[in-house]
């Protein structure tokens, strides 16, 4: 993710028979392709898939630069040395085309709509409408490349794990938060919404950092949520009452050790991002003489745990 | 009711490391899907093969919702293993670079069936072969 994204993109795509298909995915990605895809798009009717053609096409895109020509012309005589190897089969044919400006990651945003995550929160795309019953907190998210939307099962759970915890436990007078790995800053955010005082979110992600950051100034709660760019472990304020991590089990059994440090006696951690086969993993890890699992939620096969240290 | 399906995307991209760039962005994009909610999953679910190529078969609705199942490594990448090779031939109608056995190649075409276009498993070995020759990789007895 550090990586700055070239502005431009080589676009290639070979319509060849399927019995190459493999080879040429091998191909385009040693020649420096980041993956390749092949898509069958439904034209009508339900579920059917479409007969399998003898052809198919397999598309790989590259970075636009000095290197193309010599790229194009070393896919072309790949080519011709699989037309040899085959000369029963049809020829395969290659495309080229130079994108300047990519739009993907603009195309889904026209289906993210307000959506209710919990009893009072609503996730609202800060280019829709929503108006809001008395009750409702509403978080405004402009996610850009940042992950974090409240319409993946692990943010929904984290959602709805924060609320509980703050709205239940009225005993904590200030809620000083960590959210590890905070993407559009959705979880620091909801957390601050709600009431806590101090919020550190971070992320390794620049991109993801600078999101976050304008989506605190959109719910007014910049004041209150400090976004820092960098690991869980570069956390040096003091300890926290409630940690939230919302990553992958790898990331969480990595950092279990950062974080368990990083929380106050009695305070609160919201792990998630796991799946079911991660569970005895996680827990091994996790589950130490310190904390006890205050809650396990579960929507597919996501789970998120709500952990708590021991006073 | 079954849910209409619009799109079938066939991805071959690296464990443990989706990201919004090509080829995942303008794949998934251009139907609508939630490209970040993609590679989180797809993460989670591939973090433990790191390193390797894990292909995945997406299906997205009309309602831009979308699943997903992961598939065994291409056999590109398994013939690449077998014949302990980094790349296949640039030129593989001339340039030899590795050989592997008769029965490796079964192994993987039995290894791949279910995701391959075969009746059989002779046709299996058959689409194997096929992509070992287009590889510069020689089968041997």
């Amino acid at each position: 993710m550090e990586q700055k994204e070239p502005e431009k993109w080589l676009k290639i795509e070979i319509e060849a028979p399927a019995i190459m298909m493999d080879a040429l995915a091998n191909y385009l990605t040693e020649k420096g392709a980041q993956g390749v895809y092949q898509e069958t798009v439904e034209s009508q009717g339900e579920g059917d898939f479409p007969l399998t053609a003898a052809d198919e096409t397999i598309k790989a895109f590259f970075p636009e630069d000095v290197r193309s020509e010599k790229r194009v012309a070393a896919i072309q005589k790949y080519l011709q040395s699989l037309e040899e190897i085959f000369p029963d089969l049809e020829k395969a044919s290659l495309h080229t085309q130079i994108i300047t400006d990519p739009d993907w990651g603009e195309q889904w945003k026209k289906y993210f709509k307000p959506v209710r995550v919990s009893n009072n929160i609503i996730i609202k795309p800060t280019w829709e409408r929503y108006s809001p019953a008395s009750r409702d907190i509403v978080i405004e998210i402009d996610p850009g490349m940042a992950f974090g939307t409240g319409q993946h099962a692990s943010t929904r759970m984290c959602i709805e794990a924060i609320e509980d915890v703050i709205m239940k436990d009225r005993s904590v007078e200030s809620w000083r938060a960590l959210d590890v790995g905070c993407g559009t800053g959705i979880l620091g955010i909801t957390a601050a919404k709600l009431g806590a005082q101090e919020v550190i979110c971070v992320d390794i992600d620049k991109k993801a950092v600078e999101i976050a950051r304008e989506n605190a100034a959109i719910n007014a709660v910049d004041s209150r949520v400090r976004i820092i760019n960098g690991d869980a472990t570069a956390i040096t304020a003091e300890p926290r009452n409630l940690i939230i991590a919302n990553l992958t089990a790898k990331l969480l059994i990595k950092l279990s050790h950062s974080l368990a440090e990083r929380l106050l006696p009695e305070g609160y951690m919201i792990i998630s991002g796991i799946i079911e086969q991660d569970i005895p993993h996680i827990e091994e890890r996790f589950l130490t003489s310190d904390l006890i699992v205050q809650r396990q939620l579960k929507e597919n096969e996501w789970i998120c745990y709500v952990l708590r240290k021991k006073a | 009711m079954a849910k209409k399906v619009i799109a079938n995307i066939k991805l071959q991209i690296k464990a443990g490391k989706a990201t919004p760039s090509p080829p995942i962005g303008p794949a998934l994009g251009q139907h609508g899907v939630n490209i970040m909610e993609f590679c989180k999953a797809y993460n989670a679910l591939t973090q433990n093969q790191e390193g390797m190529i894990v292909p995945v078969v997406i299906t997205v609705y009309a309602d831009r919702s979308f699943t997903f199942i992961t598939k065994t490594p291409p056999a590109a990448v398994l013939l690449k293993q077998a014949a302990k090779i980094a790349k296949g031939a640039n030129d593989p109608k001339r340039e030899k670079v590795g050989t592997v056995t008769n029965k490796q190649v079964k192994e993987i075409a039995e290894l791949k069936f279910n995701d391959l276009n075969a009746v059989d498993i002779e046709g299996a070995i058959r689409i194997i072969a096929g992509t070992a020759r287009s590889m510069g990789i020689e089968i041997a007895g």
